[in-house]
């Protein structure tokens, strides 16, 4: 289980003749996914998604605010060094090292995450079972395939076996197959009893895969609740309706 | 820190260069083959050279000398027991000077007899190498020949060759080892050649390692994994320093087996000449193996510094250049001569690391400088990975956009009309006029003092305009030429009054606790300014340090740094670079307090006169107390007396919280 606990993030931007001006990227968001969820963190580009994951994912300190973490025992995990054992992190930008093979990366991976060599030759074994990457699995990642690349980012962020997914838009600019494989992945771990954290601005993605939805805009949360839920409450017939309907009226209440 | 994942972080590293192509082509292809052709191709075009002047035969003529005087001196040159491989041809002449002049001739030899005495005169033309070379040999022949004649002489008349002639002889003998005259000739090569080696190497792989990895996309992979930042830097710090300095062992072993194949071949040559032993510069080659590695650390920290700021390999390459150009201009200082390595010297980083190892090559061994040589180095290192743990540990530099950099390596054409310069240009630029400072007036003062000082001024104040012009910078804004508002103006008088009494209380107990220099505020000018007329001085202390200095720092440096953090930061920064830049210790507290003051005055008014003013009246003052100093009975004294002291600190007290209320800005109307 994770949970958002008030997570703020100011940052500075410079404006034009050089005057600095602090603004909230992310504005005091607080939700929880639970175990066997995939929860879905919506909003357009510059929401703050990114941002918000980021610091879920420990790979950013927020301002103010903290996350809790669960193990599997619903235990929290207290202990800073540990909280990113349990989250396995995939996004555009976590790009894997071209110049090494994927036997490689993934026991370079494993070994980081403080594993024996012994656990993680067993561990490569399974993972290799699932993904199917046996014709590949000695090459050089820069030789590979947009699908096979695709595929060892996933077996990278489940090599070590976490309770939580964060996936930051994992299917922007893929195709339908490699999307697909994403896709197929999130819904196997969530069987599998894992907290899923998901960000996308494809509505249409996220309306058949989300068991809950947050709505986020400018950093602030607008709605939260199943996609059915958030349909009947505003009274539109899918996601992106929704989400107009939530935006516009959001900035009424701004201002 | 756990070493364990330190370990796995360092191998990740270690081999991610490794596999990159670029690194090993840099690191092994090129100093393997590049240096061996290198030499080869010199030696060979040397030896070509030198073969051709030797083996070939010159045309000489006679001219107004005696039938009997020419035979004579044409049977010495033929006979005598000729080692070397030239010969001497005469000719006949008609016009000597036009065959000169055409080159059909290399020389002519002219005789006047007066007396019992035979003067030859040797017609050659210094321009052209044949004719000087065989200058050279004439000169030597007929010096022979006269010391030839003059035994005959001596000799027929019955006289004691030796008393008579050779009554007292000079002979010198060159005392140094042949090992240590081999090392002052490599003191300025070799030194250079480390350094480039050092960066070259730390190059790559730092910018791999930090702007390469943004680029490709990885750093954020990186950061998923349960690692802390100690174990991030230092991991990548240490496989960087690693490359780095194996790169200069594979450096200097090519280095070393070319110089060795030379030496060998040059023995082979000259034999007995430059008999030396390769043995005696082992302890030579630890001590700086081990400085170089301290500087190799110290060298990769800085580098990846710089290049943490890019977001691209491209990026990262034009932040390096300004740090390849400084640290290159530095190495050159083994190439100067009076340099040496002194507790003062063993201090700077780049120069100390080249004065120490010119300074091993002539076997000076002085325990003590090695060792400030050595812990300053790590102390810079410790100092430059510090400063990358606290890059490393911003978030903007990770996640976010790049930092605008130096735009001067941009193409004019590209960079946008009203750019402010940024802070890595500003010390770029200050660097670049340091070092010609440095260089420049060092060469310029030997001559001439007083072009020792003007030169260095004209580059401070030169430099940063061109690079403004360049960068097309709002010129008004940046150096703050306008007219100033004579409230502005007044309160600049009245400022520096009040800071200059002030920093000349400072000046004089600092100069009470540092016992040996009682005179700062004067320091350094009596020498120059011998001989010099008061107006003269003037202008060269006063007037040319406040128009070039002050665009230098109240210009361009303080709105560099004014444009990127908070106004009181960026005062005391380029104060304290102001200070620094003076170049002593015991003037630096003076100058920065100084610094302060004009800085201020140049933020309120936005105005140069102002500052200017400010400066030009600080140094007249010193100038006029030097000049004029004893003739007013109250200050004719080493220390200072009450009374004068007393008028001072009320200067200070009144003035310079008036001087700053008429600068303040938000008292207009």
């Amino acid at each position: 289980m994770i949970e958002s606990v008030g997570l703020t993030k100011q940052f500075v931007r410079t404006l034009k003749k050089g005057q600095k001006e602090e603004f909230y990227a992310v504005d005091h968001i607080s939700f929880k996914a639970n175990p066997g969820e995939i929860l879905g963190i919506l909003g357009p580009n510059g929401a703050g998604k990114t941002t918000l994951l980021r610091m879920l994912g420990s790979l950013m300190e927020p301002t103010e605010g903290h996350v809790v973490i669960r193990d599997k025992g619903d235990n929290e995990i207290r202990d800073k060094a540990d909280l990113k054992k349990h989250i396995g992190y995939l996004s555009e930008n976590t790009k894997l090292y071209g110049r090494f093979t994927v036997r490689e990366t993934l026991s370079l991976f494993g070994e980081l995450y403080g594993f024996t060599k012994e656990e993680m030759t067993e561990k490569i074994e399974k993972t290799n079972d699932i993904l199917k990457m046996e014709e590949f699995i000695d090459n050089r990642v820069e030789k590979l395939s947009t699908g096979q690349k695709q595929r060892t980012s996933i077996a990278r962020c489940l090599v070590h076996d976490p309770d939580i997914y964060i996936f930051d838009e994992p299917t922007l600019g893929l195709d339908i197959i490699s999307s697909k494989a994403i896709i197929d992945f999130m819904k196997q771990e969530k069987q599998r009893g894992k907290s899923v954290l998901y960000s996308t601005h494809y509505m249409e993605e996220a309306e058949f895969l989300c068991d809950r939805i947050v709505m986020i805009n400018k950093g602030h949360v607008i709605a939260t609740g199943t996609p059915e839920e958030l349909r009947v409450k505003t009274g539109t017939g899918n996601l992106r309706d929704t989400f107009f309907a939530l935006v516009e009226g959001g900035d009424e209440d701004e201002l | 820190m756990n070493y364990k994942k330190l370990k796995t972080l360092y191998k990740k590293e270690i081999m991610d260069v490794l596999r990159d192509k670029k690194t090993i082509l840099t690191m092994v292809v090129l100093p393997v083959i590049l240096y061996p052709l290198l030499f080869l191709i010199v030696m060979q075009v040397v030896s070509m050279i030198s073969q051709s002047q030797q083996e070939r035969t010159y045309h000489v003529s006679y001219v107004n000398v005696s039938d009997e005087d020419r035979i004579a001196l044409n049977n010495w040159i033929d006979g005598e027991d000729d080692k070397l491989e030239y010969s001497i041809e005469t000719v006949e002449s008609d016009d000597p000077d036009k065959d000169l002049e055409d080159e059909n001739i290399d020389a002519y030899i002219t005789a006047t007899v007066s007396g019992g005495q035979v003067a030859y005169e040797i017609h050659y033309l210094s321009a052209v190498t044949n004719s000087n070379s065989v200058e050279g040999m004439l000169k030597e022949e007929i010096d022979g020949y006269a010391k030839h004649v003059a035994e005959e002489n001596a000799k027929t008349s019955g006289l004691d060759v030796q008393a008579v002639l050779y009554p007292v002889i000079s002979k010198s003998t060159d005392q140094s080892s042949s090992e240590s005259s081999i090392g002052s000739i490599l003191g300025g090569i070799i030194p250079f050649l480390m350094i480039t080696a050092i960066l070259m190497g730390s190059m790559y792989p730092a910018i791999d390692a930090t702007a390469g990895e943004k680029e490709r996309g990885t750093l954020e992979t990186l950061l998923t994994l349960p690692i802390g930042n100690m174990e991030f830097i230092m991991s990548k710090f240490l496989s960087v320093a690693t490359i780095s300095v194996v790169s200069v062992f594979i450096n200097t072993l090519s280095m070393g087996g070319v110089a060795a194949y030379m030496f060998a071949t040059i023995k082979s040559l000259t034999e007995g000449a430059g008999e030396f032993n390769i043995s005696t510069f082992i302890p030579a080659i630890l001590i700086s193996v081990v400085c170089v590695i301290a500087f190799a650390l110290f060298m990769s920290a800085v580098v990846m510094c710089v290049c943490a700021f890019a977001k691209s390999f491209k990026e990262a390459n034009n932040y390096v250049t300004p740090v390849t150009l400084v640290v290159m201009l530095t190495g050159y200082i083994g190439f100067i001569p009076n340099i040496e390595l002194t507790s003062r010297t063993a201090l700077i980083p780049v120069a100390n690391i080249c004065l120490l190892m010119k300074a091993l090559l002539v076997f000076k061994y002085d325990f003590q400088l090695i060792m400030i040589v050595l812990f300053s180095n790590i102390i810079y290192a410790f100092i430059s990975v510090w400063f990358l743990s606290r890059i490393y540990n911003s978030e903007s530099i990770l996640f976010g956009e790049s930092i605008s950099g130096i735009k001067l390596f941009e193409r004019r054409k590209n960079i946008k009309k009203g750019s402010v310069p940024s802070i890595q240009e500003g010390l770029l630029i200050l660097v670049v006029a340091l070092l010609l400072m440095v260089y420049l007036g060092g060469i310029m003062s030997l001559d001439n003092p007083v072009m020792g000082v003007i030169i260095p001024q004209l580059f401070i104040g030169l430099l940063p305009i061109l690079a403004a012009i360049y960068i097309k910078a709002d010129m008004k804004r940046v150096f703050g030429f306008k007219v100033p508002k004579l409230r502005h103006l007044l309160g600049s008088f009245i400022l520096i009054i009040g800071s200059s009494s002030a920093v000349l209380i400072i000046a004089n107990i600092l100069a009470y606790l540092m016992p040996g220099k009682n005179k700062v505020v004067t320091t350094g000018f009596e020498d120059i300014l011998d001989g010099v007329p008061f107006v003269g001085a003037l202008l060269l202390i006063a007037l040319a340090p406040a128009v070039c200095e002050e665009l230098m720092f109240r210009g361009y440096l303080l709105t560099a740094f004014k444009n990127k953090m908070r106004l009181l930061y960026a005062i005391l920064i380029v104060s304290v670079l102001f200070g620094i830049s003076h170049m002593s210790l015991i003037r630096l507290l003076p100058t920065a307090l100084l610094g302060i003051a004009l800085a201020y005055a140049f933020h309120q008014s936005e105005s140069i006169i102002c500052s200017g003013l400010m400066h030009f009246m600080n140094n007249g003052f010193s100038v006029f107390l030097l000049y004029y100093g004893d003739k007013i009975p109250a200050l004719n004294t080493d220390e200072m007396t009450r009374p004068v002291i007393g008028v001072m600190i009320g200067l200070a007290i009144i003035c310079i919280p008036v001087g700053i209320k008429l600068l303040n800005k938000e008292h207009k109307k």
